[in-house]
């Protein structure tokens, strides 16, 4: 469909016609200095911290450093034509970003300009990207589950809405993996996703964008992008923009999911600009703030209750918690959590997943140990069925690690503990699963259920992972009503109960993997 | 290194306090403007800033440029500059004072600057606006920029208001590009 050559001047012409022209009273400063992305600018006598100030070229910065006598600020973009000497302008706008619906399915910068190429974002609101968290009153205890997907999260680490569970592990162990799963299975839940890439490769972060696109999860998910090559200042923003995208969706009754990807480099991206703007270096050259970085950022995710959200939509939603979850991810170097930033962060969050590369390579995916893993919600976060048949895993799991240095000595041992590093042994083999396959909650209780009851303990261990592929087809196949069943309600009752007993004994005795 | 305008800062004070004190404000001002003149002349500076030329050397050129225009107060003022060697700020002192004194007086200069001439009824509604908008007495200072294109740009201390047709256009352009 071409555009008509008058209607492109037509449109020219009324935005012309409905150009503001509103001339206001700024205050001005000018450039004293300008190196590495900061200006020092004299004047500005009204400026605010962290005011949006206005640079030559469309360009704006941001005033970090109030002195008496100067004002350091951090250009947020390019500034290779801002030169000494150049007039400022304050804008009277704290640092802002655009927020609502129409942000869903788009690929963002730190800003909100959007840069997928899809054309101009019609938001109709602005909101500040620095806010106070909500006060102890205004929350809500955490009691809905965030269903990954994935069976050791939602069995053994379980996700509630409106926590903060960190994601923590070296490189290359699944950290994203494990995030952009969490995404794709949000497609139907009702839940916004807001993804925010800080410090990637561009490549990376339009490697996630096209699988979310593959898997129709998208639609319903921000991405929020400040790759390795924008400016550290942009980087340091980002986790904030995408915040108050994601506290535009919790304070207006509904649920929202947003993951930091990942936190170590914003904290990196924020030493730069402290170390520039001279602010003294603490522990490992990081500003003296770099916990309040992370905390005021993470506070902001939380479940608010019912009366928050009235107050906040004026009166038009009412009756509806609201909740904002954080996967922050956080990259260790060497294994090592007890560096600054981690335990940091992991004072901060409720729960961590933790990543290791040993069991990465030894075939273990996702690479979830589940003996340092914890998530502080914990059962109050998952669906009745989930609960009662995931309880044991975390045990049984705990029991083969005690053991795990006798397995090499199986035959060996006593009945009791041979059949505990067995048990171990298939329940480890479960536990894997492939990229982008989420499990419903229905599948997730079958082959729990086939766990717990025992039903794997005659089945070979190399076989385990075949023996679960079939069964779950099978019941796809022959008892489809008693899994849209458990997928509506969540409940486990004797009925339930038997009706699995008798599906997953049939398959059993008349099939093979 | 610390600012300048910090340097000055306590010796605009002190003179101020003294001014007000004498009650001759508009003397010092003179005075200051005068050294303020001779201090950012270019020989000067060099003579200034030369490490071979004594204080005392320096102090009586001074005097024999300024002449009658120094009295015993801006002579000592002078002295004690020399002593911590603050000279060259001389110029960032004199604006100090002058910023403090405007305060002090409810005054303020503001520059407008136009496409076109400013005629002395706009002038007078220009002095009328602001006056009410900063509570001040206003002197306008006028200059004609015909980059502009129309509309004034009015400067007053840090507060800009820019009603150039130069700005509008920018930002239409700005907003059409999206």
């Amino acid at each position: 469909m071409q555009l008509n050559p008058s209607e492109i001047s037509d449109l020219i012409k009324s935005r012309i016609e409905n150009f503001d022209v509103t001339i206001e009273a700024n205050t001005e400063g000018t450039v004293v200095s300008l190196t590495d992305g900061i200006a020092l600018i004299h004047g500005l006598s009204d400026v605010m911290s962290g005011e949006m100030i206005e640079f030559p070229g469309n360009t704006f910065g941001m005033a970090l450093n109030l002195e008496r006598d100067s004002v350091g600020s951090v250009v947020l973009g390019d500034y290779k034509h801002i030169s000494e000497g150049d007039k400022v302008k304050c804008t009277g706008r704290i640092l802002e970003v655009p927020v609502g619906e129409s942000l869903l399915g788009r690929v963002v910068d730190s800003l909100g300009n959007p840069i997928d190429g899809k054309g101009p974002i019609d938001a109709k609101e602005t909101s500040p990207i620095e806010k106070i968290a909500p006060g102890v009153i205004s929350r809500q205890s955490v009691d809905q589950p965030v269903q990954t997907g994935l069976k050791s999260v939602d069995a053994m680490v379980p996700i509630g809405r409106g926590q903060r569970e960190l994601i923590i592990g070296d490189r290359q162990t699944g950290k994203t993996a494990v995030a952009v799963d969490a995404i794709i299975n949000q497609k139907d839940s009702g839940i916004k996703c807001i993804y925010v890439a800080v410090g990637q490769k561009a490549s990376s972060i339009a490697a996630v964008v096209r699988k979310l696109e593959e898997f129709g999860a998208m639609d319903n998910t921000i991405v929020v992008a400040a790759p390795a090559s924008d400016a550290a200042a942009m980087q340091y923003i980002a986790p904030y923009s995408g915040c108050t995208m994601g506290e535009y969706f919790r304070d207006r009754g509904e649920d929202a999911l947003i993951i930091y990807d990942d936190l170590t480099k914003q904290a990196w991206a924020y030493r730069q600009v402290s170390l520039l703007l001279r602010r003294p270096p603490g522990r490992e050259a990081y500003p003296g703030d770099v916990f309040y970085l992370h905390s005021r950022l993470l506070e902001r995710a939380s479940r608010v209750s019912a009366d928050f959200v009235e107050k906040a939509t004026d009166g038009k939603v009412t009756g509806k918690t609201g909740s904002l979850t954080a996967l922050p991810v956080i990259e260790t170097q060497a294994g090592d959590v007890s560096a600054f930033v981690p335990t940091n962060v992991i004072s901060i969050t409720d729960g961590q997943i933790f990543l290791e590369t040993d069991l990465f390579n030894s075939g273990i995916r996702p690479a979830i140990n589940a003996g340092l893993s914890v998530s502080r919600v914990g059962g109050a976060a998952q669906t009745k069925i989930i609960k009662k048949l995931g309880g044991g895993i975390r045990l049984d799991l705990a029991q083969y690690r005690e053991l795990a240095a006798f397995a090499q000595f199986a035959s060996d041992l006593d009945e009791a503990t041979r059949s505990q590093i067995e048990r171990g042994q298939r329940v480890t083999e479960l536990m894997k699963q492939t990229q982008y396959s989420p499990y419903s909650i229905a599948q997730m209780a079958i082959s729990l259920f086939a766990a717990t009851k025992g039903y794997l303990d005659d089945v070979e261990v190399a076989k385990i992972v075949d023996f679960e592929d079939a069964l779950q087809d099978y019941m796809k196949a022959n008892h489809a009503d008693l899994m849209s069943q458990i997928n509506e309600s969540g409940d486990y009752n004797d009925d339930i109960e038997k009706a699995l007993d008798d599906a997953v004994a049939a398959f059993k005795s008349n099939s093979s993997w | 290194m610390a600012e300048i305008s910090t340097l000055a800062r306590p010796y605009a004070q002190a003179i101020f306090s003294l001014a007000l004190a004498d009650k001759n404000l508009k003397a010092w001002s003179d005075k200051l403007a005068l050294l303020k003149e001779v201090a950012s002349n270019g020989s000067m500076i060099e003579v200034i800033t030369n490490p071979d030329v004594t204080d005392e050397q320096v102090l009586s050129l001074f005097k024999e440029i300024c002449k009658d225009g120094l009295d015993e107060q801006g002579m000592n003022f002078l002295k004690l500059a020399a002593e911590n060697g603050r000279l060259e700020i001389i110029p960032a002192i004199a604006d100090a004072f002058e910023v403090l004194r405007a305060e002090f007086e409810g005054s303020i200069k503001a520059q407008v600057i136009s496409a076109y001439a400013v005629n002395a009824t706009q002038k007078k509604s220009i002095a009328e606006a602001l006056k009410n908008k900063l509570g001040r007495e206003v002197t306008i200072t006028t200059k004609t920029d015909k980059s502009l294109l129309g509309g004034v740009i009015i400067r007053a201390g840090d507060m800009v208001i820019d009603g150039s047709v130069k700005t509008q256009l920018e930002k239409i352009t700005h907003s059409l590009l999206g």
